[in-house]
């Protein structure tokens, strides 16, 4: 076997890294290095082709430095890397604490065929930093190592069949989902790219219709007479063109984005994991052993939903690097093709399980939870209206529909709300969903759940209401229940944790129990 | 399983003297902003609002420092089972929080320095879950000790809802703990 092997040396990282690491260095180092030829330039003497020469030299004998420095050491029982040539440190995890491994290739590493591996232990605390990281193995050793080291962590049960037993290699072969590159189309409608569009549009359209008159007028002095009267034309026309072009690149920018990140996406079952493997340039690789899932949330916001798209995300213990414990499983695809990955990822199609209600009280608060700010919105419009009296029928009915339309939304909104609210239980699974502009729907795995959070402010006590949170070690930590009737409480509770919450009950002789 | 129940308040209140730590605690806090507004007033303040303000604010302070710690005391209570923990804060938005003993990881022991003079103890239980720990204020120093004893004798029986080996039992991790030495072999050596 070649590659990383079991032994008590401390090894050297895959020599081609050798080559990685000045070329990250160099690139690093590229606005210092402009900077030095161009003042050696300047120079013309002998010392300037000097400094030309340690700005190129630098970042190589630092790329050479880094990789000497670098050693990694593998035993039965424990891996480790050391860093460093005058601050030495040195990073140790226990093989029985790994639970997860990435890998994570560049793409100078991929040309090369290296990979980079971070082993997380988990921690929920734990940081970059703490993460033991091997930057550069050759893949095919990397990927035996991997295997090696989830398995060494895997359940007593059934013998793992050998790493080499290639995982799409079954009888059902190929991978559980793949990219396709129609998903682009939801690219521009994800929530935070629709707030940047309008963000910037905003502030666009005011900047150029601020700056317009003043433009016309410069034209005007440089170009004289002849252009005066096309003047506001070309104002128009510019604030067209202005218009059409910050468009085009809020609208292009998250497509390209998402064709690099997620281009090449493809789900893998393996014998006891999911393995997702992503990215056009950078390839990212997430093993996510069936131990670590939790759950499933399908995160669907506004426009993409309309668009009819949804993003899955696991529920995982033990975080993930920068997705925490929320590690993507599918990106923003067609709604079915999400829900279905999510079927197979929880064995019942849980996502799509009929919800129960929380009732005309849960209803009336996400009513009045809407309406109340649009409210005061529309009553400020009408004092402002009745203040400055517009005179003309059309001042009128600007007013009007600057005061109607809040509360359209807002009403729109409330009435969305309604029919995303609800919780299912199922043999063994809670689902939850609420939320219009971001909605969820989250799944938990009972066997997942750890106790109970319950909410209540003196509004939803009224209303006998509670936010009730059902914790796991998995995700943000909890899965959320949303305004759930309080008489509800204690039937779900026997669902979830049977006879945890039994010595904390107390008849609730008020209220009548509620139909199942 | 009557489904008309609901959740009742823990049984047990804390320590009578949290009531004075929190009064104590938010007098101080008056006085300080009301000496902080006395200096600050004449030199920077707008001329509508005179320096003898400063006393109907400080009355307002001194009332919500009492009643507030009236109302924290009455809504703060705690009750330890053999299988779950169960806690309750808050007199505007009430919460609680339960939690099976066995899924405990941590527990955690602090004092203020008031808190020391009147021999009062904070006691902090944190689960896996990253949705927060449950946390008692206002114990007796004996009473949280014992408690903290009782949960920790308990705690990490069923695994903590991380490991992948849950059959494997992990002991207890309290952070009052100390490090063991690092390895034998360690390369830092």
């Amino acid at each position: 076997m070649s590659g990383p092997e079991v032994g008590t040396d401390w090894r050297r990282l895959d020599p081609r890294m050798l080559v990685v690491h000045p070329v990250r260095e160099l690139a690093r180092f590229v606005p210092a290095l402009l900077v030095v030829l161009f003042a050696g330039r300047v120079a013309r003497d002998g010392e300037g082709g000097a400094w030309q020469l340690l700005a190129v030299l630098g970042p190589l004998a630092l790329g050479i430095v880094r990789y000497l420095s670098t050693r990694y050491l593998l035993t039965p029982d424990r891996i480790a890397v050391r860093h460093g040539l005058l601050r030495r440190r040195v990073i140790e995890v226990p093989r029985a604490r790994v639970r997860t491994v990435d890998l994570t290739a560049t793409l100078s590493q991929r040309l090369l065929g290296l990979v980079s591996m971070r082993v997380g232990t988990g921690l929920a605390t734990s940081t970059d930093q703490d993460d033991l990281v091997l930057d550069g193995l050759g893949a095919a050793a990397a990927s035996r190592l991997r295997d090696d080291l989830l398995e060494s962590t895997a359940h007593d049960g059934a013998p793992l069949p050998r790493p080499d037993a290639r995982p799409d290699a079954g009888p059902d072969a190929g991978p559980v989902s793949r990219f396709h590159p129609s998903w682009l189309r939801f690219a521009p409608l994800d929530t935070t790219a629709l707030a940047a569009v309008a963000a910037a549009l905003a502030s666009g359209a005011s900047l150029v219709l601020q700056s317009a008159p003043d433009l016309g007028r410069r034209l005007e002095s440089s170009a004289g007479t002849a252009l005066r009267d096309a003047a506001p034309l070309v104002g128009v026309a510019l604030v067209v063109l202005v218009l059409g072009a910050v468009a085009l690149v809020l609208v292009v920018g998250p497509v390209v984005r998402a064709a690099l990140v997620d281009g090449g996406y493809r789900l893998d079952r393996t014998p006891r994991a999911w393995r997702v493997t992503r990215g056009l340039l950078t390839r990212q690789e997430t093993t996510l052993d069936d131990a670590r899932v939790a759950g499933v949330v399908v995160d669907e916001g506004l426009a993409v939903r309309w668009a009819g798209g949804a993003v899955l995300r696991g529920i995982a213990t033990g975080g993930i690097g920068e997705e925490g414990g929320l590690p993507l499983l599918v990106p923003a695809a067609p709604a079915r093709e999400a829900e279905a990955v999510a079927a197979r990822v929880l064995g019942v199609d849980a996502v799509r399980a009929p919800l129960r209600d929380h009732g005309p009280a849960a209803r009336a608060r996400r009513w009045s939870r809407a309406m109340a700010p649009a409210g005061l919105l529309a009553a400020a419009v009408i004092a402002g209206a009745l203040a400055v009296r517009p005179a003309t029928p059309v001042a009128l009915a600007t007013w009007a529909v600057a005061a109607l339309v809040p509360l359209g939304v807002a009403a729109g909104l409330a009435a969305d709300r309604c029919r995303a609210l609800g919780h299912a239980r199922l043999p063994r699974h809670l689902v939850t969903s609420a939320g219009s502009w971001r909605r969820r729907r989250e799944v938990l795995d009972l066997d997942h759940v750890l106790g109970w959070q319950v909410r209540a402010s003196p509004w939803q006590r009224r209303r006998g209401l509670a936010t009730v949170r059902v914790t796991t070690a998995g995700g943000t930590g909890a899965v959320t229940l949303l305004d759930l009737p309080q008489v509800d409480l204690a039937g779900l509770a026997a669902d979830v944790t049977p006879g945890l919450l039994d010595p904390f009950l107390t008849p609730l002789a008020a209220a009548a129990p509620r139909g199942r | 399983m009557p489904s008309a129940a609901a959740l009742r308040e823990p049984a047990c209140a804390v320590d009578v003297r949290a009531r004075w730590l929190w009064t104590a605690q938010g007098l101080g806090l008056a006085v300080l902003g009301a000496l902080a507004l006395g200096v600050g007033l004449p030199l920077l303040g707008p001329a509508w609002l005179p320096t003898w303000s400063v006393v109907p604010l400080l009355g307002l302070g001194v009332t919500l420092a009492v009643v507030g710690a009236g109302l924290r005391y009455r809504w703060h209570r705690y009750e330890v089972t053999p299988e779950a923990v169960y806690v309750q804060t808050g007199w505007w938005t009430r919460e609680q929080r339960l939690a099976p003993l066995a899924r405990v990881q941590t527990v955690d022991r602090h004092e203020t320095a008031l808190g020391r003079a009147l021999g009062l103890t904070s006691l902090t239980l944190t689960t896996a879950s990253a949705a927060g720990p449950l946390r008692i204020d206002g114990l007796r120093r004996e009473v949280a000790a014992a408690l903290a004893r009782d949960v920790l004798e308990r705690a990490g029986r069923g695994g903590d809802g991380t490991d992948q080996h849950e059959h494997q039992q992990r002991p207890p991790h309290p952070q009052q703990q100390d490090h063991p030495d690092p390895e034998p072999g360690s390369p830092l050596r």
